[in-house]
């Protein structure tokens, strides 16, 4: 078991993926994730500024949210360039990833839900983790 | 202080004088150095826009039909083309062909030709100009919404377009007569007798109140024609910035930046625009004052209204470049950038072209200003359009259209499927043989993880099923609709309702003529309120007032359009303001459990009869929300009181 505690944002408006996501990346045997959850949009920058995530896991779709996705994002990035993000999304079909690309976001990673596979989740989280790693490692 | 104000200004206009009679080698050269750079970087600007309309196009991918709503090229984008091209034409021209059009014998013919070629392009630049801007406008104000209207209204706005042309063309020809042009000269010499009455007249007025001020007196009509003509026709070009200003107001108050560096960015470009907007009014109020009063000196106009100007300009603008970094996209730079440039610009041929009396030059010295200024918010639409093309993109990535029924049920079905689905998956690898099984039993901390996630994933299920029981009732909607009364309905309601930490509270019921019948489904409408009644329970659990209280009565109004009216009405939270217009719509829930359709099946329930939703509702101390529904005459009928007999149908 990796010593370092990586730590991940989840946020989602719905509860139930939220914590299923929490589950999945908790029950990982071979990384040690900190999980922390965000069910709504207002909160979301000032718990990347509490909590400090390697990784934020964002739902491209807050029903409530006054600010679009397309706002959070690139506030996010903003405000801590270093941490990865990884939308999910229901879009099925693999369409986000050219749109996301087209709108020139800087999304790290994209996710289509639902997913079955709860390694993959992990894998991709572990991914981006490492991403950060190399660009603190570039920063520095 | 009004006595050194005068002084300062005096001041100036003294120095403005001192530099054209002592420097006009570096006025000639002040004006090469302003127009030649002007020149290239209006061509620059259309390649610019030509290779960005190019790429963005290029974004839509081929054959993906998620993007096929997406917009091509930004309206206005050929009109700017143009426009860069002749203005790119009229700067390099003259400054490169100037001898062309000082009326040199020799070249009288050439600088005809040239002349003609450029009064041409000239209108032809103000009309796709005015065109283009007018048509941004209207799309900002969001006038239409289909591409289809937007053709519509962009041919009509090219048709309006050529109603200003020939006043302007006129125009321009006649301000040569102040230029004292090569151009003009010719035209009196050789044209002075085609020159149809109301014409003479126009130059015998101009003429008379340059030289004798004093013969405006003696010809009343002709003075009162040539300043009314000659002020509309400068606020018929003009108007256009009134229009930005007012545009720019919305920007300017734009809310919440991401970083410190984009609020400044943001600022610097608005300020930019601001500045714009503040010279055109200038210049409007400047001609005006030109017109009405042309006996006085230019100077002191020029100085009094268009040096603070000058200082307010100067101020904004070195505002602007320090905080072009660091980028943050790629379109916002470029546009602060060159309208840096071009305001740069502007007054740099403020102080060359107006100043020096040789360069007086087209237009009464407007036309730089004119030009320039209009071509920044050409670009400034055109920037617009580049950003509404990707916030469609946006739009369609966040996943169908609010009140799209259909689309947002899916969204919220796909969610509910996430949890069950990847917890089966889990559960399979955890317990896949007796080895994995023991290994779970002993490790309690990931047992009880699990054991969670499949609560968690019965609670996703009830809320699918949830879903699925909504639709069905949204379904029902359509079945036969029967007379019933909806106060004998109501009453079922009465009764304590729990409203959390042993409270409880009853609904009051009050009934108008509870005789009264309405035409409904009857599943339907008990669903409704009690929805109604279930929302009305949550706001006052949420935040519980000192006495609390839901009033659930009927209210009827005979001669009114919608005479039934059901009111439910609790002293609970309200709603705020920020999620009040989306309380309807499908899937919108500002509790955490629940599907969501509550207010959407009320509000659709409202319309299908013909009748109508409304709430009142006020959040902070004495929080309150009411809900109206009203029911069209139509759906109403009075039954006696027995119920029995069929009653009489209101008209």
């Amino acid at each position: 078991m990796v010593e370092e505690r990586i730590r991940v944002l989840v946020a989602d408006d719905e509860k139930t993926v939220c914590e299923e996501l929490e589950g999945i990346l908790l029950m990982d045997r071979t990384r040690n994730f900190e999980v922390e959850m965000v069910l709504e949009a207002d909160n979301i920058l000032p718990s990347v500024g509490r909590f400090k995530p390697h990784v934020v896991l964002l739902d491209n779709f807050f029903a409530e949210a006054e600010l679009g996705i397309d706002k959070i994002l690139p506030q996010i990035k903003g405000f801590m360039p270093e941490v990865r993000v990884i939308i999910i999304t229901s879009k099925r079909g693999g369409q986000t990833r050219p749109i996301v690309r087209a709108l020139g976001w800087q999304a790290d990673d994209f996710l289509d839900k639902p997913f079955d596979d709860p390694d993959a989740l992990c894998e991709c989280v572990a991914k981006a983790y490492q991403h950060f790693l190399q660009q603190q490692a570039e920063a520095d | 202080m009004f006595k050194a104000f005068i002084r300062l200004t005096g001041g100036i206009v003294y120095s403005v004088q001192f530099l054209e009679n002592n420097m006009k080698s570096i006025a000639v050269l002040l004006r090469k150095m302003v127009r030649i750079p002007a020149g290239l970087v209006s061509l620059a600007f259309v390649a610019i826009a030509g290779a960005a309309s190019a790429s963005e196009s290029g974004t839509a991918l081929p054959g993906d039909p998620m993007l096929s709503g997406m917009p091509k090229l930004p309206p206005g984008i050929l009109a700017y083309a143009i426009a860069g091209a002749a203005i790119a034409f009229f700067f390099i021209a003259k400054t490169v062909s100037w001898e062309m059009v000082t009326g040199s014998t020799t070249l009288r013919n050439s600088a005809d030709r040239y002349w003609r070629f450029y009064i041409l392009f000239k209108s032809m630049m103000f009309v796709v100009a005015v065109q283009s801007i007018g048509f941004g406008y209207y799309a900002e104000a969001g006038f239409f919404s289909s591409l289809r209207n937007a053709d519509v209204l962009a041919l009509l706005i090219f048709a309006f377009g050529f109603v200003p042309m020939p006043i302007i063309w006129l125009d321009l020809i006649y301000t040569r007569n102040w230029a004292q042009l090569g151009f003009t000269r010719y035209y009196e010499d050789n044209f002075a007798e085609w020159r149809p009455h109301w014409m003479r007249k126009y130059y015998d007025c101009i003429d008379a109140g340059r030289e004798k001020p004093g013969n405006f007196r003696n010809h009343f009509w002709e003075t009162a024609f040539c300043k009314a003509y000659s002020f509309i026709t400068w606020l018929l070009i003009y108007l256009i910035s009134p229009i930005s200003l007012v545009h720019l107001r919305s920007d300017f108050r734009n809310p919440a930046f991401a970083n410190n560096a984009g609020k400044w960015l943001q600022a610097g470009q608005d300020a930019l625009a601001v500045v714009t907007a503040v010279i055109f009014l200038a210049c409007i109020f400047f001609a005006a004052l030109q017109t009405v009063f042309p006996a006085v000196s230019y100077y002191f106009w020029a100085a009094i209204v268009l040096f603070p100007v000058l200082v307010l300009s100067a101020l904004l603008l070195g505002f602007a470049p320090l905080r072009l970094l660091p980028m943050v996209g790629a379109t916002k730079p470029i546009t602060v950038l060159l309208l840096f440039i071009y305001s740069m610009i502007l007054l740099l041929d403020l102080f060359a072209g107006k100043i020096f009396k040789d360069f007086y030059a087209l237009a009464g010295g407007y036309t730089p200003w004119i030009l320039l200024s209009l071509i920044m918010w050409v670009t400034h639409i055109f920037m617009t359009e580049l950003k509404r093309a990707r916030s469609t993109a946006v739009k369609v990535m966040k996943e169908g259209v609010r009140t799209n029924f259909a689309d947002r049920a899916l969204h919220h079905f796909g969610n509910c499927l996430q949890a069950p689905t990847s917890i089966l998956v889990s559960v399979q690898q955890e317990i896949f043989d007796a080895e994995a099984l023991k290994k779970l039993a002993g490790e309690p901390k990931r047992l009880n993880i699990l054991l969670r996630r499949i609560g968690n994933a019965r609670v996703a299920l009830s809320d699918a099923q949830q879903l699925i029981n909504d639709m069905k009732s949204e379904a029902r909607a359509a079945r036969k609709p029967q007379w019933l009364k909806p106060a004998k309905l109501l009453a079922m309601l009465q009764g304590p309702v729990d409203i959390g930490k042993n409270r409880q509270v009853s609904p009051e019921m009050t009934f108008e003529r509870d005789e009264i019948e309405l035409n409904v489904e009857k599943r339907m409408f008990q669903q409704i309120i009690q929805n109604l009644l279930d929302n009305a329970v949550s706001a006052i659990r949420s935040q519980p007032p000192r006495e609390p209280r839901i009033e659930i009565k009927t209210v009827y109004q005979q001669d009114d359009a919608y005479p039934l009216s059901i009111i439910i009405f609790d002293n609970g939270s309200g709603i705020q303001s920020k999620v009040r217009e989306r309380i309807y719509d499908a899937y919108f829930s500002t509790k955490g459990a629940g599907s969501g359709l509550g207010l959407y099946l009320a509000w659709k329930f409202m319309e299908d009869l013909g009748g109508e939703i409304q709430v009142d509702t006020r959040t902070g101390s004495d929080s309150q929300t009411k809900f109206t529904l009203r029911f069209p005459k139509r759906s109403i009928r009075i039954g006696p009181n027995s119920g029995q007999a069929a009653g009489k149908i209101m008209s």
